[in-house]
């Protein structure tokens, strides 16, 4: 009889392995990639083409001899190209993690191998730490293969290189996605092993994504007491920044409930800190990067805890072979 | 008929579905508490401030509510049609395919005394009815709400704009639909079905509208990224001239922020008379392709491989 960890390797080999042949994840993650090549390379040209409006309206002024001091130059970060880069990763690597852990699941299931690896003297824990392992190293190297070539993106279309700081942002935005997308990957997992019919577990997988990821965060965002008035209710009315702070003092529940919505979208946490950690976020820019984690260790204690409670759960919850092995 | 009558049928027995049309029903009630609730927080923050505005000594400008227009209220409509609304018409497109794959009755039913041009409209027929029952559902919620929300003044015109706007939102779901069961009928895999409509939905609603305005995959969100301003230069005017009668989500973005009057019409180089031809082209085109694929479907391996 071979090792646990014998057994564990073996199974979460033959996952990678699976999954490199069929095409589901090589679409996915060159989706992926693709998506966020298509977003660094427009955000540039984007600023390219702010800066010669800039370059435009300076010399018409200096032309016609008038003062240029209150023309201000686009600022230039490089870090904040990655905006949509990061979007993606929250929007598409969700959707790449809830289709591994559908398939890790679909393909026992609905190839019969359930039953048949569990006449195995393989243990439970053994067969979904496979799972987990397997799948985690497709999720590192998918996200790896993104953020590396992002990272040399950036340097080829910005001109600037980046400093070992600039990449240390990087990869600390990288350990974070690898976190979020293993929370969806896990999602699609438990569903796919809990649901009767797969094609129920993969629909409800996607439901909870729209909600976590797309729908909790639009509606914290309409539900911003700013944001009813096209402009901002209180530009439409003239009212001064004091005067907004005191007024909004006696919406502080209906804030904190606006709070919460958005504080239930993990997409929402990796979107903060990863904004703060690359600096897009201004109150963030050029700050050092001990402060601004230490500022937003909340966001990361949510990422860690929503993908440790999902890892327990997996792992506490009883398998039901006899049931998942009949495909409905 | 009776295909049609049939597919949709098999259709909204599907659990799935269900769950989806739900879930975008649930969504429909949350827009019109969000719309009650704009109104309500800045008539709030409009009290809080008059008191400030006195004490100041200046005059008390117009409350901003009386300058939302009524129909603004159902903005939220729009992020959900473009959403849940697109995938739930995804999912049934199809389920009105892949039922009858699943169940291995192609081949009877291809050696009926029937075409399959009758049959590909039965499906398109069974589409356009359950596109058609959700959106009739989610606008009578939003009919009590509009009729419940005090102080609205309520003409013809609001209820031309919601039918306007609902007509739009049943064009921009048809599309999916017809898409979701072209893939289902050419695919001959059932995950790659589902899974490639999906990538291109994403593709539409979060990549190209960044190609072509500059508008990042959040703010696509936004039913106001209509009033963004596309930056200059030759790369996104290429862009948008090239992508833009093919990017769907922008027309349908569009169309119905003008119609909700979210948009001021500023930033956007999309007309309203382009934005239709683009929607109903889409249509026309995603309807022939699923003709040519039921048409071209070979009987005797109907079944999915996986």
């Amino acid at each position: 009889m071979t090792s646990r960890p014998a057994q564990i390797a073996t199974i979460a080999g033959k996952e990678i392995h699976y999954a490199l042949r069929t095409h589901v994840l090589s679409l996915l993650t060159g989706f992926l990639i693709l998506a966020a090549m298509v977003s660094l390379t427009v955000s540039s040209i984007a600023l390219h083409a702010e800066y010669l409006t800039y370059v435009q309206s300076r010399d018409l002024l200096l032309s016609l001899g008038k003062s240029i001091n209150d023309l201000v130059p686009p600022a230039f970060f490089p870090l904040k190209l990655l905006r949509g880069f990061v979007e993606h990763v929250e929007i598409i690597g969700a959707v790449l993690g809830i289709v591994l852990g559908y398939r890790a699941a679909a393909v026992e299931r609905g190839h019969s191998t359930l039953m048949l690896i569990m006449t195995r003297p393989l243990g439970r824990t053994a067969f979904l730490a496979g799972k987990l392992a397997g799948n985690m190293v497709l999720i590192v190297a998918g996200l790896a293969a993104t953020f590396a070539l992002g990272a040399l993106a950036l340097f080829v279309i910005s001109g600037v290189g980046l400093g070992a700081a600039d990449l240390l942002r990087i990869a600390i935005v990288f350990a974070a996605a690898i976190l979020y997308v293993g929370s969806f990957f896990l999602l699609g997992f438990i569903l796919a092993l809990g649901f009767a019919r797969l094609p129920t577990a993969l629909l409800v997988a996607f439901a909870v994504w729209l909600t976590l990821v797309l729908i909790a965060p639009q509606i914290g965002d309409t539900m911003d007491p700013d944001n009813q008035v096209a402009g901002g209710v209180f530009r439409k009315l003239g009212i001064a920044k004091p005067e907004e702070k005191e007024i909004l003092k006696s919406f502080a529940t209906y804030e904190t409930i606006r709070d919460d919505i958005e504080q239930a979208s993990p997409a929402k946490h990796f979107e903060r800190f990863s904004f703060a950690v690359l600096g897009i976020k201004d109150i963030y820019n050029g700050q050092p990067l001990a402060d601004v984690i230490l500022d937003r260790l909340a966001d990361l204690w949510w990422l860690l805890g929503i993908f440790a409670g999902l890892v327990l759960y997996l792992f506490a919850r009883p398998l039901n072979i006899a049931r998942l092995s009949k495909e409905q | 008929m009776l295909s049609a009558m049939f597919a949709a049928r098999i259709g909204w027995r599907d659990r799935t579905v269900v769950l989806l049309a739900a879930l975008f029903f649930a969504m429909v009630l949350v827009s019109a508490y969000l719309g009650w609730s704009a109104t309500a927080t800045v008539n709030a923050i409009y009290a809080k401030a008059v008191p400030v505005f006195q004490a100041q000594g200046k005059p008390v400008p117009a409350n901003p509510v009386g300058e939302m227009p009524p129909l603004s209220l159902l903005r939220n409509m729009v992020t959900y049609v473009a959403l849940l609304g697109a995938l739930a018409a995804l999912v049934l497109g199809h389920q009105v395919v892949a039922s009858d794959r699943k169940a291995g009755v192609l081949p009877l039913v291809f050696s009926r005394p029937a075409s399959r041009i009758g049959l590909a409209l039965g499906k398109i027929g069974a589409l356009v009815l359950a596109v058609v029952a959700v959106l009739l559902g989610a606008g009578l919620v939003n009919v009590l709400t509009m009729l419940l929300l005090p102080g609205l003044a309520l003409d013809g015109t609001i209820w031309l704009g919601m039918i306007e706007f609902y007509g739009v939102a049943a064009l921009y779901m048809l599309a999916f639909g017809l898409l979701g069961a072209i893939c289902a009928t050419a695919f001959a895999s059932e995950s790659m079905a589902l899974l490639t409509p999906v990538t291109i939905w994403l593709a539409l609603t979060f990549i190209v509208p960044q190609v072509t305005a500059n508008i990042g995959p959040m703010a696509a969100l936004n039913p106001q990224s209509v009033n963004l301003e596309v930056p200059g230069g030759s790369f996104f005017a290429v862009t948008s001239a090239l992508l833009g009668p093919l990017s769907i989500a922008e027309s349908y973005r569009f169309l119905s922020a003008s119609i909700l009057e979210v948009t001021s019409g500023a930033g956007t180089t999309i007309t309203a008379g382009g934005a239709m031809l683009s929607l109903v082209f889409a249509n026309l085109a995603l309807a022939g392709a699923l003709i040519v694929a039921i048409a071209r479907l070979d009987a005797c391996r109907s079944g999915y491989r996986d």
